[in-house]
């Protein structure tokens, strides 16, 4: 996003974790800018349904790795912290994310219900920050890109973000 | 310690950065026993400092489980 400064981000759930002590393996993913990142945002958007993506994926790996137990029983300790923020806002799905969604139906894009949900409650925002290449893959087409509500919306990946 | 005019109390840097005290964070302060106890009130960026798991998850992991939960979200 080079020269764009960031006023507001809508963040997918892979960038959740780390508010839950998990890092992620993500190309250029680096905990110290990460925190430069959201401290340069104003509002941080997060979706609803990634908090329920975010326990689940915790769950999962609480069950092969005993060292996850832990996140897993602080979960919702630091998902109040999430909440009583001023910077950081959650999302419910209501009637304009709703319209958005209908749309992305009905234009046929190719994603998971999850994307559904992110991409069209983060319309609303303008700036989705994912790594989910499906998601990323609707750059790609023109009909995204000329579609009046959808249009408005940018999508990056961590590595395209530049800071400072 | 002076207390000043308008009750203001000042601590030292070593008070405040022992408790977790930063410029632009926030506290929560409360009576106890006659003593006034002041405790840093966690944030997310207070989040993102603390102790981490020492496994990365990766981004394959994560669409797998996107792509295992939609698919259970939309069974029932």
């Amino acid at each position: 996003m080079r020269g764009i400064k960031l006023g507001e981000a809508f963040l997918d759930t892979t960038f959740m974790l780390p508010f839950f002590h998990i890092d992620v393996d993500v190309e250029g993913f680096d905990l110290g800018l990460f925190e430069s990142f959201i401290s340069g945002l104003e509002r941080v958007h997060f979706s609803e349904i990634s908090v329920v993506e975010a326990k689940a994926k915790i769950m999962k790996l609480s069950e092969r790795n005993a060292e996850y137990r832990q996140v897993q029983e602080t979960f919702g300790e630091n998902l109040e912290v999430l909440r009583n923020d001023e910077k950081i806002r959650f999302h419910a799905h209501d009637g304009v994310a709703d319209r958005v969604l209908n749309s992305l139906l009905v234009k046929g894009f190719k994603l998971d219900v999850v994307d559904l949900f992110i991409v069209s409650q983060a319309a609303g925002v303008g700036f989705l920050l994912t790594e989910d290449r499906k998601i990323l893959r609707l750059r790609d087409e023109a009909r995204f890109r000329d579609d009046a509500v959808l249009g408005g919306l940018r999508l990056a990946r961590w590595s395209e973000v530049q800071l400072g | 310690m002076v207390i000043g005019k308008k009750g203001e109390i000042y601590t030292t840097a070593e008070l405040r950065e022992g408790a977790g005290l930063v410029p632009g964070g926030r506290a929560e302060a409360e009576l106890v026993e006659g003593k006034i106890v002041i405790k840093a009130k966690p944030t997310a960026m207070s989040l993102l400092r603390q102790r981490r798991i020492g496994k990365k998850v990766n981004v394959k992991e994560l669409e797998e489980l996107r792509r295992e939960l939609g698919e259970e979200l939309e069974r029932n």
